[in-house]
């Protein structure tokens, strides 16, 4: 219509051309009064009257401007911004606040935001495959753990009889050596797979070719796929390398392709270096008594999770019917994929929880805050509403306040929790190169709803109260006792209490739970720790010291001797499984003689001198000897766990244990010894098993060949003499995860340690934002009551005397905060035992220590103010009254 | 004298419409013209004259444009648009309609 052509111009200028229109608005009214001031005075009255009837008659000049000013178009966006300048310019005016405030909001979205940002990639972050809530692990299930590894056989039979799902794969970590000739041999860190690995993930290579089924044949020429990182580090990113051949392993293998860079995901797999195809011969096909794969699956279109798990546990029923020498105790499930095991995940949601209380606890201290700066402004309030601010305007504009505040604070918080966080990325999580900590939008996001939520709850309250007040009150009586009256004196004593109980309880939970780490890690693991250094070899399949057993039966023996004439060695000792870096590998059912029911141990092969090396007590019989060599009888040392279970009261020296499936072949029990206890067991990884079994070296044989050696000297000194040893032996075998045992523990650890640190960091921020609150809301309140205290002073009153009234007060809603603290901490610890029952327990002693800080401190926070309070010189408070 | 009655923000529109299309004037002197032309009988205060005439210029029937005034100084004179004057026979055509039928119904004779 016609009308638009002058309605949007006229439109533009109302919002654009702002002041200019406010001018107009101005002259055009003060115009009106002159004209009526004229007519006024034409008719007869005094200059002074005419001109004053004139303003009556306008119904109060600023009202029709105000009224004249809401016509305008987008006025909510016009009074919004001038809202905020008005925050703005008010924040500026009373800096101590506004610095404090902010503080708090920075303190406390900075703190969530982030561990926020540590914790995603183990909490919320999915996998970066497509669908990855479609992908499954299959584990095999036993009344020791929920999460075993399956056999090569029972896997192809799940995979021909499953109907549930797309793909089925199963996968095992292995090393695998580089060794071109002429260059030193590198170990690589390897991904065996089955053929269908890379179609169920479904992420297409950078270069080349994933490899498929057809390449995971039994004969098949070797292939391998590269990791973006390996290929890198090794080939410089030279996308000729598709097509070569590498030497892997003593034999060639073609490099088919190579990987993206998420890919990798290292905090789920590890830092892989290549994937290679089972290519599984025939026999190790229908190997069913060797467990060692993990079994992922991708779920068919429309299939549940529930579907799946009923349908394998049928095919594992049928798999059980068949064979009838399998473990009848066992038993499948379906689970979902989660990217660290349970308990892991579970400590880090209660961690996750606890830095609410501390925002929890910085949103109290805001409260404070604000409630003490309305009450400054209670006159500013009351006048304003009188005046014709409207009540509904007065509460926007203080919840404009907050929010500005708020936000300011989160921006600011933004860039610190940032920086935090890739200081804690770098220092904890270097091993884990991959791994990319980054501020996400999600945190963002976060932040800035904590902050927006904050502003929001304690900005309104308090402004509420205080427009609700009745202008004359107001204006006749002291103002500041409008906000001593009963309601807001009791809303600041419930603000008191609420902060200490907060932070109470939350101390009561980070103490628990970093002690409860601390106690884990400091395990008594059954053998010294300090002083061993282990390192690993990988036998090659060919070469002139491998093929036959008897050959490497020699080969492990002088390798162990010439570890021994290292100068500075005490003991050396080669076993099939690094104890001191790692865990067991490899855990067999053993069939015990006289009983039906086959048992699970840790089988580990090693020279006589290993329990020397590790220093592990005997505690029944004896330990090997170089007589217990091949062709002798077989003989098997347990451990204290096993002897206790399996013979409980008798002598299990001589008692038989042998392996399945035919042929037996009994071994003696000739010794027991202490249990080996590894430092983060039951927190963050399950064992399969509590017993312990070991063979002599020399009567077994194995492939993975762990060097043990017990040193005076400084490790460093060693490890190049060890590599020398070995390279005399075989110059193409490398040497790797050469590390001392105290090390890897700590490396292990390492997540344990993070999560520890980081929660005692915030504990500690928690209690001094709650120390910090209860201090700034008792100053003001003490300071509100400077002039009945002076009073009282002057009227004779000893210091001691008003000292004692600020304290009595203080103890009393002190005693109540720790009485709701000390409740809640209770319930919290009891949350925490129920999440992690292997955790254990903090002291009692730290208990009643950590409550008897946070009360001396809220003492402290209370006398101060106090103490200044007695020491006021009554004269000048009188006088200001 | 009894109380005249309110003016509704509707009616009020219809009339500065109507008496700017007679000729342009400045605020002041529409809520003379109102007062003398309806004899006193229709109440505006002037505060709710300002804020009626801004409304109707943000919607295009009038425009505003400074010119002197007979005071010497500057004023700001409201005049009708063209939209504004088609705008004005409508309302004035409906308005006319309504009090007919209005007095219609009271003309009713009781029987």
């Amino acid at each position: 219509m016609r009308r638009w052509i002058y309605a949007i111009p006229a439109r533009l200028k109302a919002i654009l051309l702002r002041q200019r229109i406010e001018r107009d608005l101005d002259d055009e009214l003060a115009f009106h009064v002159a004209m009526q001031t004229r007519a006024n005075a034409a008719e007869g009255m005094s200059d002074a009257d005419a001109y004053r009837r004139a303003r009556i008659e306008l119904d109060g000049v600023e009202q029709t401007k105000e009224r004249s000013r809401d016509v305008v178009p987008l006025r909510w966006a016009r009074d919004a911004m001038q809202d905020v300048r008005y925050g703005l310019r008010s924040l500026r005016k009373s800096p101590r606040f506004t610095i404090a405030a902010v503080l708090t909001v920075v303190l406390g979205v900075g703190a969530n935001a982030t561990i926020f940002s540590v914790l995603n990639p183990l909490l919320f972050k999915p996998l970066p495959y497509p669908e990855p809530d479609r992908i499954v692990n299959v584990f095999r299930t036993s009344p020791q753990s929920d999460r075993w590894p399956h056999s090569m056989a029972n896997y192809l039979d799940h995979r021909a009889r499953d109907t549930v799902f797309e793909h089925l794969a199963a996968i095992n970590w292995e090393d695998t050596s580089l060794a071109e000739p002429g260059q030193p041999a590198e170990r690589l860190f390897t991904l065996r797979t089955t053929g269908n690995f890379f179609a169920l993930f479904g992420v297409a290579p950078l270069f080349g070719r994933t490899y498929t089924d057809a390449d995971d044949q039994t004969g098949a020429a070797e292939v391998a796929v590269l990791s973006y990182g390996f290929w890198q580090r090794r080939f410089n990113g030279d996308p000729a390398i598709i097509g070569r051949s590498i030497r892997l392993n003593a034999g060639n293998t073609t490099v088919v392709g190579v990987m993206p860079r998420d890919f990798e995901y290292p905090l789920f797999w590890g830092n892989i270096d290549i994937w290679r195809p089972f290519a599984a011969s025939a026999e190790q096909r229908q190997d069913r008594g060797n467990n060692f794969l993990r079994e992922f699956a991708r779920l068919k279109p429309g299939v549940t999770l529930e579907q799946a798990d009923a349908a394998m546990k049928a095919v594992d029923k049928q798999i059980l019917t068949e064979n009838a020498n399998l473990d009848r105790r066992g038993g499948i499930r379906v689970a979902e994929l989660s990217l660290v095991n349970p308990v892991m995940r579970r400590m880090s949601a209660f961690a996750f929880g606890l830095t609410f209380l501390v925002l929890l606890i910085a949103c109290v201290n805001l409260a404070n805050l604000q409630l003490a700066r309305t009450a400054a402004r209670a006159r500013e309030f009351a006048i304003r509403g009188a005046i014709g601010g409207g009540k509904g305007r007065l509460l926007r504009q203080s919840l404009t306040d907050s929010l500005v505040l708020s936000i300011v604070g989160g921006a600011i918080a933004i860039p610190l929790s940032f920086w935090c966080t890739q200081l804690i990325a770098t220092r904890q999580f270097a091993d884990l190169q991959g791994v990319r900590i980054t501020l996400e939008p999600a945190t963002l996001a976060f932040a800035l709803a904590c902050a927006v939520i904050t502003g929001v709850i304690f900005g309104a309250v308090p402004a509420w109260l205080a427009s609700r007040s009745d202008i004359n009150d107001v204006l006749k009586q002291n103002p500041q006792s409008m906000t001593a009256g009963r309601g807001p004196q009791r809303f600041r004593q419930g603000l008191i209490v609420a902060e200490i109980a907060f932070a109470l309880i939350m101390l009561a939970g980070a103490v628990s739970l970093v002690r409860g780490l601390q106690r884990i890690t400091a395990v008594d693991p059954g053998w010294r720790v300090d002083g061993v250094l282990a390192a690993r070899l990988n036998l090659p399949p060919v070469g002139p010291n491998y093929t036959t057993p008897e050959a490497r039966r020699t080969f492990f023996q002088t390798l162990r001797d010439r570890v021994a004439e290292i100068p500075g060695v005490t003991h050396a000792a080669v076993s099939s499984s690094s104890v001191p870096t790692g865990t067991f590998s490899t855990s067999t059912a053993f069939l015990i003689e006289g009983r039906t029911d086959p048992v699970l141990a840790y089988n580990e092969r090693v020279t006589p001198e290993y329990f020397a090396t590790l220093q592990l007590p005997l505690r029944r019989g004896r330990l090997f000897t170089p007589d217990d060599r091949f062709g002798r009888t077989p003989v098997i040392v347990i451990n204290e766990a096993m002897a206790r279970s399996l013979w409980p009261g008798e002598d299990p020296i001589g008692k038989r244990i042998g392996n399945r499936g035919g042929n037996p072949n009994w071994r003696e029990v000739v010794g027991v010894v202490g249990d080996i206890t590894f430092p983060s067991f039951g927190a963050s990884s399950s064992v399969d098993t509590q017993f312990q079994a070991f063979q002599p070296l020399a009567q077994t044989g194995t492939q993975f060949v762990n060097i043990l050696l017990r040193t005076d000297r400084e490790p460093d000194a060693i490890t190049s003499e060890l590599r020398r040893v070995v390279s005399t032996l075989d110059r193409d075998l490398p040497v790797y995860g050469l590390m001392t045992a105290r090390a890897s523990e700590q490396r292990q650890t390492a997540s344990l340690q993070l999560l520890a640190n980081v929660l005692a960091g915030f504990a500690a921020l928690g209690l001094l934002l709650a120390a910090l609150g209860i201090f700034g809301v008792v100053s003001y309140s003490t300071a509100l009551r400077a002039g009945e205290l002076g009073m009282r002073m002057a009227l004779g009153a000893r210091q001691s005397v008003v000292l004692w009234m600020v304290l009595k007060q203080g103890v009393s809603l002190t005693m109540v905060g720790a009485a709701v603290g000390m409740a809640g901490g209770l319930a919290l610890g009891r949350v925490l035992s129920s999440l992690m029952p292997n955790l254990p327990a903090p002291e009692v002693s730290i208990v009643i220590g950590t409550f008897a800080f946070m009360v001396f401190v809220a003492l402290a926070a209370f006398s101060i103010p106090a103490w200044r309070a007695s020491k006021t010189n009554p004269m000048l408070v009188l006088r200001h009254e | 004298m009894s109380k005249p009655p309110d003016l509704v923000q509707g009616t009020l529109d219809l009339l500065l419409l109507k008496i700017l299309a007679l000729e342009p004037l400045h605020g002041w002197a529409i809520s003379q013209r109102l007062k003398q032309v309806s004899g006193d009988e229709l109440q505006v205060s002037d505060g709710t004259l300002y804020p009626a005439l801004h409304k109707l210029e943000l919607s295009g029937w009038i425009t505003a444009e400074w010119k002197t005034s007979e005071l010497g100084r500057r004023a700001t004179f409201y005049s009708l648009t063209r939209a504004g004057r088609r705008h004005l026979e409508q309302e004035a055509a409906h308005w006319h309609r309504l009090t007919s039928a209005i007095s219609r119904v009271l003309a009713l004779k009781e029987t």
